[in-house]
């Protein structure tokens, strides 16, 4: 009997893998594709004709001073949000891992708020952080006016940004869990010894030595905060009040589907892509300097 | 710096069902380097591991200098240790590891400078501190382990099974090192391991567990000379001591097939004992020994280790001299009956009165 694994032939492995291509090809590369497509083209006022227009669409974008606004909200909701998420589900690991008895009930309880979709979460967080029906109704009857997310755009933000983390902590929780537990207990037993409780242990021995897996999800959670986070704008704030919310990725959804300018917002959706890029890039870079200097490689 | 005693008293503890350890009851003298015996699953690490506050106790109590400890965390005991795969913090580099219980301690900069310089001096580690352990061999990070526990001068140095990733050579080094380390620092020092080597050079006492009950705790010399019982005595010694059924009847011993045997001791009735005897004891070629077939012959260089067979027992020998052997030939063995020790078959126990308690 054969023990390999490998398929020989070409069709058969091809024929595996095909489901996977098609679903990258149709859900990646043609809506990439099409973006770029459009990016450099511009639809005639009644839609007879489309004119290549070179980097003009670009122009346009970049011209706008509002583009820039954007930028920033998008820079703290994305910096807010990874931070809120990395932490809050370091924290919830790190109790789960002190209680290990306790800790299987919870690790299936807390992969639950994965499974609900952004837009679902914006509508009942909106409910929830109502001025008027909900639990922060009571802020305001006690001290009146104090809670309007509605009117004020850093309390607006917050909301956005805490329901963007609610998104991600289940994702991020699993894969510190399984980062902590990875750790030997031999080098907790020798930190313990050392003189080093709990919360110095964290923060000197297990921190630092899940870095690559915070890395990870910090990069996850950057990505989808870049892309993936207008669902839960649309649904609570809608880029408001004045434009205060209005991250990029929400900024193309609208100009897209909305106001139906298909290059202008493709041209956004490409800048937003490189700008991911770059940021990846530069997390990467600064991780494998920090692997390097500690002698890992 | 001086040691502190450690009292254990009616310990137990489980895993399940298993009992590791079973209401043990062990002392150790301040400044005294004890070697925790035995092989492996004895419980000898969850003693160790309990001592330092790693693991509960389920029952009885740990004191460490007069003061029970047992409801302490591990930080608050005062114990330094050095683990089996030394657990050196990978992200630090060697003087962050020496250094950070020292840090941890609230200890100035310039005295932990100075401690971690001292420690470095001690194990040869000056020009290694800027490294990270990735960066070490295997003997280097394990004397930065040490290092690290010695840096604190704590008042118990524990060591679990320290030596056992490292090659042959390196280990007999470490050990000569360990014991000179001891005698400077003056610790209360509890070292596990499963080395019989190990804890006779090492040990001022050794404590030998089986099955999470002390089979004997003595110096390692009345361990090989004067074990307590068959386990004892079939444990210590390279090879370990023989064991031969027989009858005891009178003045004499009978071995089956091999002859009878002067005893020093006086049986009032015959019964049945199992004679335990050292291999480097037995002298070869006695005219009326006990009869034996030769079945096999190991050179060492120094000595020999001769393999016979009396009746259907087999029993090993030393032999010193250069004379040669053949497979088969029938040899008369003397066994001087001052080495001798007798055993109940029934309890493993040894038989009292075999007259040299003294010997040691």
């Amino acid at each position: 009997m054969k023990t390999s694994a490998r398929f020989h032939g070409r069709w058969m492995p091809l024929a595996l893998g095909l489901p996977q291509l098609v679903l990258i090809a149709w859900f990646f590369y043609w809506p990439s594709w099409k973006g770029l497509w459009w990016s450099l083209h511009l639809e005639c006022p009644f839609g007879h004709c489309t004119r290549f227009v070179g980097l003009d669409n670009y122009r346009r974008e970049l011209g706008d001073a509002s583009l820039y606004a954007s930028l920033l909200s998008t820079a703290v909701f994305s910096l807010c949000g990874v931070a809120l998420s990395v932490a809050a589900a370091l924290a919830l690991a790190w109790m789960v891992e002190f209680h290990r008895r306790s800790g299987k009930l919870f690790r299936y309880l807390l992969i639950w708020p994965y499974a609900v979709a952004g837009s679902v979460l914006g509508v009942i967080l909106r409910a929830a952080a109502s001025p008027g029906i909900g639990p922060m109704a009571y802020l305001n009857r006690l001290w009146p006016h104090v809670w309007q997310p509605h009117l004020d755009g850093a309390q607006a933000m917050a909301l956005v940004v805490a329901a963007f983390a609610w998104t991600q902590i289940p994702f991020d929780f699993i894969v510190l869990v399984a980062a902590l537990r990875s750790i030997p207990a031999d080098y907790l037993a020798a930190a313990a010894i050392d003189g080093a409780g709990p919360l110095r242990r964290l923060l000197d021995i297990q921190i630092p030595m899940i870095r690559p897996q915070l890395f990870f999800v910090a990069t996850m959670n950057l990505v989808d905060s870049i892309t993936n986070s207008f669902a839960i704008v649309d649904t609570m704030t809608q880029g408001g009040p004045g434009g205060a919310t209005g991250i990029l990725a929400y900024r193309a959804y609208r100009d897209g589907f909305v106001g139906l300018d298909l290059s202008g917002s493709s041209a956004l959706s490409m800048l937003l892509m490189l700008l991911l890029l770059a940021a990846i890039a530069a997390q990467f870079a600064a991780m494998e300097r920090r692997a390097r200097q500690e002698g890992f490689r | 710096m001086s040691g502190a005693a450690i009292q254990v008293r009616g310990l137990c503890k489980r895993y399940g069902q298993r009992a590791v350890i079973d209401r043990l009851d062990l002392e150790f003298a301040a400044g005294a380097f004890t070697v925790v015996l035995g092989a492996s699953g004895c419980g000898k690490s969850t003693l160790l591991r309990v001592i330092a506050g790693l693991e509960e106790a389920e029952h009885g109590t740990v004191s460490i200098g007069g003061a029970d400890v047992t409801r302490m965390a591990p930080q608050d005991r005062g114990c330094a240790m050095v683990f089996q795969n030394y657990a050196l913090y990978p992200h630090m580099s060697v003087r962050d590891n020496i250094g950070y219980a020292l840090k941890l301690a609230g200890l100035e900069r310039a005295e932990r400078e100075r401690r971690i310089g001292e420690a470095a001096q001690l194990l040869g580690l000056r020009d290694l501190l800027e490294r990270k352990p990735a960066q070490l061999s295997g003997g280097q990070r394990q004397r930065v382990a040490i290092g690290r526990a010695i840096a604190r001068r704590q008042r118990v140095l524990l060591f679990d099974e320290p030596l056992s990733n490292l090659d042959a050579k390196l280990r007999h080094d470490m050990r000569v090192e360990l014991r000179r380390l001891h005698d400077e620092i003056g610790a209360t020092t509890i070292f596990v391991t499963h080395d019989q080597v190990e804890a006779m050079t090492l040990a001022d006492r050794v404590v030998l567990l089986n099955q999470g009950r002390v089979e004997q705790a003595d110096t390692p010399m009345a361990l090989y000379h004067q074990p307590r019982t068959a386990y004892v005595a079939g444990f210590i010694g390279t090879p370990p001591m023989n064991m031969l059924d027989a009858w005891h009847e009178g003045d004499h011993a009978v071995i089956e097939h091999g002859g009878r045997l002067r005893m020093r001791q006086h049986a009032g009735q015959a019964m049945p004992v199992v004679l335990g005897i050292r291999p480097e004891a037995i002298v070869l070629d006695v005219p009326g020994g006990i009869a034996a077939t030769l079945e096999a012959v190991e050179d060492l260089g120094s000595h020999r280790v001769v393999y016979a067979r009396i009746g259907g027992q087999r029993v090993l020998a030393i032999d010193s001299s250069r004379r040669p052997y053949r497979p088969g030939e029938m040899l008369c063995l003397g066994f001087p009956p001052a080495a001798i020790r007798r055993f109940d078959p029934a309890t493993g126990e040894r038989l009292p009165g075999d007259g040299a308690e003294t010997a040691a």
